[in-house]
């Protein structure tokens, strides 16, 4: 099994200028702490290039999450000025850049869709009927990439029923006891898929620590 | 290690455990290294599942933003301040299972939407949530579910300041300080002690307003067991509180806080939601 990078090399084409491509995934998240470090201090070019480089991965993941246009700028919006404020309590010891960043994102969409829901509840039986692969909701572009490749041949190696506990989560934004209840399974397995499911693609795509 | 919990790793990756649960893992990660590093590896792992959704924002979103920053002001690294003789996260206290208000052996929790902000208005599902876990748990959910992490704080008033120094800013500066602290889900409590000036101040961050018609009650904790008042703290959700303890702290071997009907109460009457063992 060939290590792979831990931040792949981010196709220039797609949503972003001013970035340097190339490079290992290695150089890439390095390039990405340093531009935190520079927000820490209050740099605004920095913050600039730091968006260039991940605002279609957040916002991606944002309106996946929350699948609502309008309310995906709102907290994509609020993400990054998170990520201002919050850049010098980023640690790189603790992890890469870009997944501290996406931790904080995926967490404001979630948010975001579960106070929606105090307001009016999702039909949760309907959603599960209707949730679709991950991979088939794909923009286009990422369907070029070679990275998505990567990831989505690691995705294939998890067995479908940790695939659908895992994208339920993660992009469905619902909890494992929901997640459990969606899928009629007894409540300790919804989490154990969705962990099984993880290490899988962690180990696949060579991200032990 | 408490195999069960340990179980909830990959969920907690992907922010599928809310509420007690939650608050319950994140005193378990608190004491977990193999834990944190887990949570760790598969967050990236599923942070690479983003690459698979990449969507370009609209210009409109990055212009927004750049006007935005210039408004905000990063916050600063966490340091500690001088002259505090124990320094740091006070160890994150272990909490035994006993304390621990609610556990994974719980009767399984419906398929519950977890509770958005402590302030969302109440609904009917908020009420039969309420119902169904009682208030101590209740409130739980709204700590786990308040702002992001909980920041540490940078607590220096001392040195500004040029008006005689009041208990809580004695009590910070003492050289005896000892500092006990408390995460619970993204609120933080503090409890700073100075043996020598037989006080004790408690410092909480993003506390969310206590549940209507209650209050959270400080307890000093005495070497008999009993647990003597040592004050009602604000009502309403609070960026920071700050209060000084009621009693002789140098005689304390703990302090707890618990959720009491307002007013408060003269024993505590409900499980303690945060326990700070003075070792």
């Amino acid at each position: 099994m060939v290590r792979m990078a831990l931040v792949p090399p981010v196709d220039p084409s797609l949503g972003g200028t001013g970035v340097p491509s190339g490079g290992s995934g290695e150089a890439r998240s390095t390039e990405l702490a340093e531009m935190l470090k520079g927000c820490s201090l209050g740099d605004e070019q920095a913050f600039t290039r730091l968006y260039d480089a991940t605002s279609s991965r957040l916002f991606g993941l944002v309106l996946r999450v929350v699948r609502d246009r309008a309310q995906a700028e709102e907290v994509t919006q609020d993400v990054f000025l998170e990520i201002w404020r919050m850049s010098a309590r980023f640690d790189a010891d603790r992890g890469s850049a870009l997944s501290w960043m996406l931790t904080i994102a995926h967490r404001k969409a979630v948010d975001r869709v579960r106070s929606a829901e105090a307001a009016g509840r999702r039909d949760a039986a309907y959603e599960a009927r209707n949730q679709s692969p991950a991979y088939d909701a794909t923009s286009e572009e990422a369907h070029r990439r070679l990275d998505a490749q990567r990831v989505r041949r690691a995705l294939d190696t998890l067995t479908e029923a940790q695939r659908g506990a895992l994208e339920l989560a993660y992009f469905g934004g619902y909890t494992h006891r929901e997640v459990a209840a969606m899928l009629e399974l007894p409540v300790g397995t919804a989490k154990t898929r969705i962990r099984d499911g993880l290490i899988r693609l962690r180990d696949t795509l060579g991200l032990e620590s | 290690m408490n195999d069960d919990i340990h179980g909830l790793s990959g969920a907690y990756a992907v922010d599928a455990v809310e509420g007690e649960e939650r608050v319950a893992f994140e005193q378990h990660l608190a004491v977990c290294s193999q834990c944190r590093d887990e949570v760790a590896t598969l967050r990236a792992a599923a942070g690479e599942l983003a690459g698979l959704t990449e969507v370009t924002p609209p210009p409109s979103l990055r212009a927004a933003l750049l006007r935005d920053i210039s408004a905000v002001r990063p916050l600063p690294p966490v340091v500690e301040p001088e002259g505090v003789l124990q320094l740091a996260e006070p160890a994150v206290v272990t909490v035994p299972a006993t304390e621990t208000p609610v556990t994974e052996a719980r009767e399984p929790v419906n398929p519950a939407p977890d509770a958005p902000a402590a302030s969302a208005a109440p609904d009917e599902l908020a009420q039969r949530r309420a119902r169904r876990l009682g208030m101590p748990a209740r409130w739980l959910i709204g700590v786990a579910a308040a702002a992001l992490l909980a920041l540490a704080v940078v607590w220096q008033p001392w040195q500004q300041s040029s008006t005689p120094l009041d208990t809580t800013q004695r009590v910070l500066a003492a050289a005896d300080a000892q500092r006990f602290g408390k995460t619970l889900g993204g609120a933080r409590a503090t409890i700073v002690r100075s043996p020598s000036l037989g006080k004790a101040v408690i410092i909480a961050d993003n506390m969310p307003a206590a549940p209507a018609g209650h209050v959270y009650e400080v307890w000093l904790q005495h070497k008999d067991g009993t647990m003597v008042k040592a004050g009602l703290m604000p009502e309403g959700s609070q960026k920071q509180v700050s209060m000084v303890l009621d009693g002789d702290a140098a005689q304390a071997v703990g302090a707890g806080i618990t959720v009491e009907p307002a007013g408060g109460s003269t024993s505590p009457t409900t499980p303690p939601i945060a326990l700070f063992p003075f070792a």
